[in-house]
């Protein structure tokens, strides 16, 4: 938590325009990038990040100024993205729903990797697809993914594992990961893969 | 360094919590299946971290600080309207509550006789006492009404009066066949009406009721010392 999120909360709770602007800016590109991942859907990410924001502002008194901020909404938005796909699978599914974000045609391996790991994140559970988009995609470390979903971090290492082992697992099965050659190139020692 | 192992060394080294050490590399030199799953973990690894991030789409944080802002308006005028109603409730309460307390008669002491002159058989039940209820408690008489009371009282005492002492001259003087007239009741009561607003009024109604009073007994001396013969001085008895 810095000074400067703890000065911008406060702007915004006393009315000010700027800041709501500001906080906005800040972390739209957050909400709406987990919102994409977890929903697939581009449309439905918009009108959910709308949402989320509305439900930051208004439990904005309640936010404890002792912890970082972004996690904090990052589990706001965790938990509109779940409301918003329970509320969908009670309605007929409409043409677009799952496709959206995955049907750009693969130009390259890369994107045809990513489009496979995409469709394999969507069969995921809800809780697994969600530790492994904001440990992979956003960065997030467990103790702030711990914070947004409200679990200890000894859980969300062990669904980011079983995550990691499902999508691979998929992977395999669609032929996207073939078993390298024995005398293949060996990991960098020393190296961080994040 | 076994299979399990090995693959728990991986996943912490993609958590970025492990380095990696000549025990894990030695037993993936040896593993081919930890070996390809360390590999297949890489590869996904580096796509997801050049995945290009979701851009939102243009003026999606204009709706959303409009809608922010229309929002914390229609908050702020239904507070307003909440505040206004909620003053609006007290006040109201307020002159209630003093209108209650500063226009409703007082509790003032009950006239014992008058109650009881007014618990008569003949007169009518209160509803509650019909219905075979409690009855309720006797209301506080109104200042008129305790002045018709007092005057009426006032007439029966002064009747006595004159009655008494009407009595005691005929006891005197048993020739006497016919006494003065007295006064009915109705000159007593056109004397005491129209009721008394006021305690002065209800003063000047008493000493209104007290004028018969004093005639009739004065009255009744006066034919007392009429019938009286003339005392001689042979007449005295015994003296």
């Amino acid at each position: 938590m810095s000074a400067e999120e703890a000065a911008l909360v406060r702007r915004c709770l006393r009315g000010d325009e700027q800041a709501v602007r500001a906080l906005v800016d800040q972390f739209q590109a957050e909400v709406y990038g987990l919102c994409v991942r977890l929903l697939s859907h581009r449309h439905d990410a918009e009108d959910v990040t709308q949402e989320v924001f509305l439900r930051v502002f208004r439990s904005l008194r309640r936010w404890d100024a002792s912890r970082p901020l972004k996690p904090w909404i990052m589990g706001i938005a965790v938990n509109r993205c779940r409301t918003w796909m329970a509320r969908r699978s009670r309605r007929p599914e409409l043409s677009d729903y799952l496709q959206d974000t995955a049907a750009a045609p693969a130009a390259d391996d890369c994107s045809e990797l990513l489009s496979e790991i995409q469709a394999a994140l969507r069969v995921l559970r809800p809780e697994y697809r969600e530790v492994f988009v904001l440990f992979h995609e956003h960065g997030q470390p467990y103790d702030d993914i711990a914070v947004a979903l409200g679990r200890p971090v000894g859980t969300i290492k062990t669904w980011l594992h079983r995550a990691r082992l499902e999508v691979l697992a998929r992977l395999r099965q669609r032929g996207m990961i073939a078993p390298e050659p024995a005398d293949g190139e060996a990991p960098e020692r020393g190296k961080r893969i994040r | 360094m076994n299979c399990p192992e090995s693959r728990e060394l991986l996943q912490r080294r993609l958590d970025g919590e492990f380095w990696g050490d000549a025990a894990l590399e030695q037993h993936l030199a040896g593993c081919p299946a930890c070996r390809d799953l360390e590999t297949a973990g890489r590869r996904v690894e580096t796509a997801l971290r050049t995945r290009d991030r979701p851009v939102p789409p243009a003026g999606l944080a204009e709706r959303i600080v409009e809608r922010l802002l229309r929002e914390r308006r229609a908050r702020l005028r239904w507070r307003r309207a909440a505040v206004a109603a909620t003053v609006a409730a007290s006040f109201v309460a307020v002159a209630s509550a003093y209108q209650l307390w500063f226009a409703a008669p007082r509790s003032r002491p009950t006239p014992v006789p008058v109650a009881k002159e007014r618990a008569q058989p003949g007169a009518p039940a209160s509803p509650l006492a019909k219905n075979g209820d409690t009855p309720a408690a006797p209301s506080a008489p109104s200042l008129d009404e305790s002045v018709k009371d007092a005057g009426s009282a006032l007439v029966g005492l002064t009747r006595r009066t004159a009655d008494e002492t009407i009595g005691q001259g005929r006891l005197l003087l048993p020739d006497v066949t016919a006494a003065a007239p007295r006064p009915t009741a109705d000159l007593w009561q056109r004397t005491l009406e129209p009721p008394a607003r006021s305690l002065r009024e209800a003063g000047a109604g008493v000493s209104t009721g007290l004028g018969p009073v004093a005639d009739s007994a004065r009255r009744a001396v006066h034919m007392f010392l009429d019938e009286i013969p003339p005392v001689q001085p042979d007449d005295r008895p015994g003296l």
